[in-house]
This record gives C-alpha cells, sequence and structure tokens, in this order.
C-alpha cells in the first residue's frame, strides 16, 4: 500500500494539470467545463477516503478524467458542434482557434475505434509516453502502440483518398 | 530490418521514451518507408492541436514543496569527484582517434551551422521534460513532457524571439525582455541581456549549438552514429557522463552526471537542422528528456508570433530602472551570503511578513507566496549549490510543513542586477 499524502497529490497535480486540461479541452469541446472537470477532480482526489489505496496516481487521474469525459460527451452530444460565429470578440480569439481546431480533429477522429481515439488523443493531447499509456488504460504496451498504428493508418487511408 | 517490420513499428517512431535506431536505419536507406513515415507525421501534425489555451488558474487547497532534492543531492558527490578527476585529467594529455564518423559529424554540424546562420526566421515547438509552472530553465527527468513554443526573426542586427509555455510567455524584441502569465496583472520587462530563458537561449542562438557540436565533433571522446538518405542524415552522438559540458545539459549539474544520447537530423539539400532530441541514460534506461516536434523555417509563422505584447493589459514593472532602497539598508543587502539572504526572506514570507523582503521578492506576487507557506516553519539552509549554466545559487533549506513533515525546499537566488542584492528566481 503506498501513502499518498496532500502534498503529493497536489505536486502529482500540478505537473499534470496542463495536460490534463488540453486532453478534456478536446474531448469535450468546451473549455469552461473542461476546467471545471479538471478542479473537481482534484477535490475529488484529495477528498477520496480510499486514495491510499490507489497504486499509481497519475494513471488514476488520467482515467478518472477519461471517464469523466465520456459522461460529459454522452449527455451533451447534441449540442456540441456549435456553428462557429463571426462576430469575435476580441478577447475570444483564443477560443474560435480552438473551436475550429475541435471541430476538425474531433471530425477526423470519428472514423477510428473509441479506444485508438483514447491512445492516440493521450499521445498527442496529453504528451504521455506509450508505456505512460499502457499503465492508465490497463493494456500491455504493444496493444497500445499497435492501436496507435492502426489509428494513424487509418486517418492516413483516408486522407490520401479526399486527396484524390 | 524488412519494410513490414518497420511499419509494424511505426509507432516506435513517436513514442517519447524508445527510439528504435534500427528504424531510423532502415529509412534512410528506404526511399519508400521514408515516405511512409513522412506521411504519418503529416498525419500526426494535424491531429495534433496547436491553438493556444489559456491554462486557467486551479487551486489547490493544500500548498506544497515544489522542488524535490532527491536527484541533485543524490549525485553531488559524484559532482565533486569528477571535479577533482577533471583537474587531474588536465595534466595528462589526451589523444582522440578522429575516425570517418567524427569527420562526417564535423562537416554535417558545420554546415548546419553555416545553414542556420542564414537563417532569418524560424519557429519550433519543443518538448521538455519540465514543471509547468517553473521557470524556463529546468529540466526534470521525472516530470511529463511540456509543450513550448519558439519563434525567432532577425531584424538588421537585432534578434528578436518570443517563448511560450502554456499561458507564461517571454518576448525579447532586440532591446528589452517581455515577461507575462496571462492570467496575472504583473508583468515585467528585462534588460535585453539577462538570462531569463535558460536552456532556451541556447535554441534561440541554434547555430551556435551547431559551432559547439562541431567543435566537440573535432576534439572529443564523443561517439557518433550516422544514418544517410538522399534527403535526410541522421547524426547521433552519445557522450559519457562528463566528456560533454552540452550547452543545454549543462544548465543542470545533476543532468551532466548522466551519459547522454543527442539525436540531430538535417534536411541535406538546404543543410537545415529539421529535428532534434535530448536522451538521458540512467541506468541503461533511455529517457528522452528534451524533443523538437516541428521546426519550422516559414517566415510568416515566425514573424506573427514574434510581435504581440499585451502592454495595456498587465501591469508592467520595470526591471531595468531599479527600485529605491536606503544607503544602510542597501549596504547591509549587498552583504549578505545567500544564505543568510534565503533564511532572511523565507522568514519574513513564513511569519506573513513579506514587505520586510519586499526588494527579494520583485517577481512574486507577495499575497499569494505568504498565503501558500501559510503554517511553514523555517529550521535552517542546508547547503548551497552552484549550476555552471546558472547565473544564481541554488539554497537547500529545511522546513517543516504545515502537517509537521519535513520537507527539503531547493531556492534560486541571483544577485547579478544593478543593485547586486540577492533577488529569489524560483523555487517558492
Ligand atoms: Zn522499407
Amino acid at each position: 500500500m503506498k501513502h499518498h499524502d496532500a502534498d503529493k497529490i497536489t505536486e502529482i497535480f500540478r505537473m499534470e494539470q496542463n495536460n490534463l486540461f488540453r486532453l478534456a479541452c478536446y474531448k469535450i469541446g468546451d473549455t469552461d467545463r473542461a476546467a471545471d472537470l479538471v478542479q473537481d477532480l482534484f477535490i475529488k482526489v484529495l477528498n477520496n477516503p480510499d486514495r491510499d489505496d490507489i497504486k499509481d496516481l497519475k494513471s488514476y487521474l488520467y482515467q478518472s478524467l477519461l471517464n469523466a469525459c465520456v459522461s460529459i460527451f454522452r449527455s451533451a452530444h447534441n449540442a456540441t458542434f456549435v456553428p462557429l460565429d463571426n462576430n469575435i470578440i476580441d478577447d475570444d480569439y483564443n477560443n474560435d482557434d480552438f473551436m475550429q481546431e475541435y471541430n476538425t480533429i474531433t471530425a477526423t477522429l470519428q472514423q477510428i475505434p473509441a479506444e485508438q481515439r483514447d491512445v492516440i488523443m493521450l499521445h498527442t493531447i496529453g504528451n504521455k509516453s506509450f508505456a505512460e499509456i499502457a499503465e492508465i488504460v490497463g493494456t500491455p504496451v504493444a496493444t497500445v502502440k499497435s492501436r496507435f498504428r492502426y489509428g494513424i493508418e487509418k486517418i492516413r487511408k483516408t486522407l490520401n483518398n479526399n486527396k484524390l | 530490418m524488412t519494410c513490414e517490420e518497420f511499419r509494424n513499428r511505426i509507432a516506435e517512431m513517436f513514442d517519447f521514451e524508445h527510439i528504435g535506431n534500427d528504424l531510423w536505419k532502415h529509412i534512410s536507406e528506404c526511399d519508400n518507408c521514408r515516405n511512409y513515415y513522412a506521411e504519418c507525421c503529416t498525419v500526426v501534425n494535424f491531429i495534433t492541436p496547436k491553438a493556444k489555451l489559456e491554462i486557467p488558474h486551479f487551486t489547490f487547497e493544500k500548498p506544497c514543496s515544489k522542488r524535490r532534492i532527491s536527484r541533485p543531492m543524490r549525485y553531488l558527490s559524484y559532482a565533486a569527484l569528477a571535479i577533482i578527476a577533471a583537474l587531474f585529467a588536465g595534466v595528462a594529455v589526451r589523444y582522440y582517434d578522429l575516425s570517418n564518423t567524427a569527420q562526417a559529424a564535423t562537416q554535417a554540424f558545420g554546415n548546419a551551422s553555416l545553414a542556420m546562420s542564414e537563417v532569418k526566421n524560424f519557429s519550433a515547438t519543443i518538448m521538455v521534460r519540465t514543471r509547468p509552472q517553473d521557470n524556463f530553465n529546468f529540466i526534470d527527468i521525472d516530470a511529463p513532457f511540456v509543450e513550448h513554443t519558439l519563434a525567432v526573426t532577425h531584424s538588421g542586427d537585432h534578434c528578436l524571439w518570443c517563448i511560450s509555455k502554456g499561458n507564461h510567455h517571454v518576448v525579447c524584441d532586440g532591446m528589452a525582455q517581455y515577461q507575462w502569465q496571462d492570467d496575472v496583472a504583473k508583468a515585467y520587462i528585462s534588460p535585453y541581456d539577462e538570462n531569463i530563458i535558460g536552456i532556451f537561449n541556447v535554441l534561440v542562438n541554434i547555430g551556435q549549438l551547431m559551432d559547439y557540436e562541431m567543435t566537440m565533433a573535432k576534439q572529443s571522446g564523443n561517439h557518433y552514429d550516422i544514418a544517410r538518405s538522399d534527403s535526410l542524415l541522421t547524426l547521433t552522438v552519445r557522450s559519457v557522463q562528463k566528456e560533454s559540458p552540452n550547452p543545454i545539459l549543462k544548465q543542470h549539474n545533476y543532468l551532466t552526471q548522466f551519459d547522454n544520447e543527442r539525436e540531430y537530423v538535417f534536411d541535406i539539400p538546404t543543410n537545415r537542422l529539421l529535428q532534434m532530441r535530448y536522451c538521458i541514460i540512467d541506468d541503461g534506461k533511455k529517457q528522452i528528456v528534451l524533443e523538437s516536434r516541428f521546426i519550422d523555417y516559414n517566415h510568416d509563422t515566425a514573424m506573427a508570433q514574434t510581435i504581440k505584447i499585451p502592454t495595456t493589459q498587465h501591469e508592467w514593472i520595470d526591471l531595468r530602472s531599479d527600485i529605491e532602497v536606503q544607503p544602510d539598508r542597501l549596504t547591509m543587502l549587498q552583504h549578505e551570503t545567500p544564505t543568510e539572504a534565503a533564511t532572511r526572506i523565507l522568514t519574513s514570507i513564513f511569519g506573513q511578513n513579506t514587505s520586510t523582503a519586499s526588494e527579494a521578492l520583485i517577481l512574486y506576487d507577495t499575497d499569494q507566496l505568504a498565503d501558500t507557506w501559510k503554517g511553514y516553519k523555517l529550521i535552517g539552509a542546508k547547503e548551497t549549490i552552484h549550476s555552471e549554466g546558472y547565473a544564481g545559487v541554488y539554497v537547500v533549506l529545511e522546513v517543516i510543513s504545515p502537517h509537521n513533515q519535513h520537507n527539503t525546499i531547493v531556492i534560486a537566488l541571483r544577485n547579478d542586477n544593478p543593485l547586486r542584492i540577492w533577488r529569489i528566481d524560483g523555487g517558492i
């Protein structure tokens, strides 16, 4: 049994917060909700009475985040693709860039199975190595690598076909 | 290796931890697989987000001591030994046989140095193992990758650059450096020649990095591997600990205690650097600590990123003109040792009395600082560490957390300011 004191949890959280936040943003397409989700996640882990039983805290954070994103995405699915507003207000330019990119990336990744999508997003957005991803999704590294490969391969073929 | 094997293992080309040298070798010899790899890069690039997201300020219930001391301490005695060994080694004449690979490496780095001196603009995405909150001068083998974007442009005699990670930005307009965080009111203007971006200073002057590697290839005991194809040249340099005072790695004393491997990919037609990767070898395991994702020589990208300074949105503090300090106090501050300064400053922070150390805390929001360290007690300073690449010093201190735990913290102090007084530069 590993003991996770509050200082340790805070430290891991500080290190991972940017990656967790970005991953949540591109999972659910809403930066405000993503921020809330990450903040809630921290409080939940800190208040979890069983937190000492968690073997790998970092993996646990990512697993919990992915699960939370799935439920949010399901409940809000009908309202996700909001058409872009052309009247961009000054300090909102970031969000506009984000929504465009979110829509492109989501549409591209929709073509591949969810487990391949998770591996790819943990890698390109969460900046996790394949070994770390294996811990998070609970499969051998070889499986993670082949999911990445099949996912990329499928998208590559589609992009090539569209070009022709 | 067959083409089928290469395709089966294509994922490894994108891993952060393992690099298959046999894979690089294969694409240097096989046009089909090289094209396949290039297409996969395009796909990965396409689905990798580039929009700048404003990272929200998350609140943490409990404060924490940010710097862990385990690694630097573990290698400290080795560092001392290595210095003594280096002193003795200077007496003996060392002879290194220049094999063909070393000559080829000299030539490749020389060509790249020349090509880079003609490059007016470039931008790059650099992944570094560090902590999002830290300054731009810290590599931590155990930390996750944090994305940094860098854009450099030359205008007349001036070098302009811009670097960002998350919501933290530094821009140099050739005359001064502007440093701000999106969600923090205070922002700072520093003299243009003060090194506030640490390892990235090396990357801004990437031609000089190539010069350094060329010089090393001529004279050092490094091991070189070269893979060549029609258009790509991949050069892998392996250095035994302490043999190579690499300008990036030497900024961290503890990193130079490991063997390291540096991989550079050049575009043969233009001689330009396309990709670089730095690995640390710890107990036989290769760990990438720094990796470039996309080095882009497109003029417009570089220009566009270099010029946005939000002058009206922050409270700008000009560090070029210094604050006023009473003469008696100034004399006292100038005569402090780093340990004395660190002890005095931390005592005032922990005692919720930051105004008595305001000269040293100019870079910080003092209310927030007092809040973060509420309930901590200082036991005392343990030692002072000097790191070759850092202009200041590190002081190691022992503290007791509000939960009665003993913690070791390391704070960075520097006095290379016009007043010559110690100021906190990081670690709290
Ligand atoms: Zn092949």
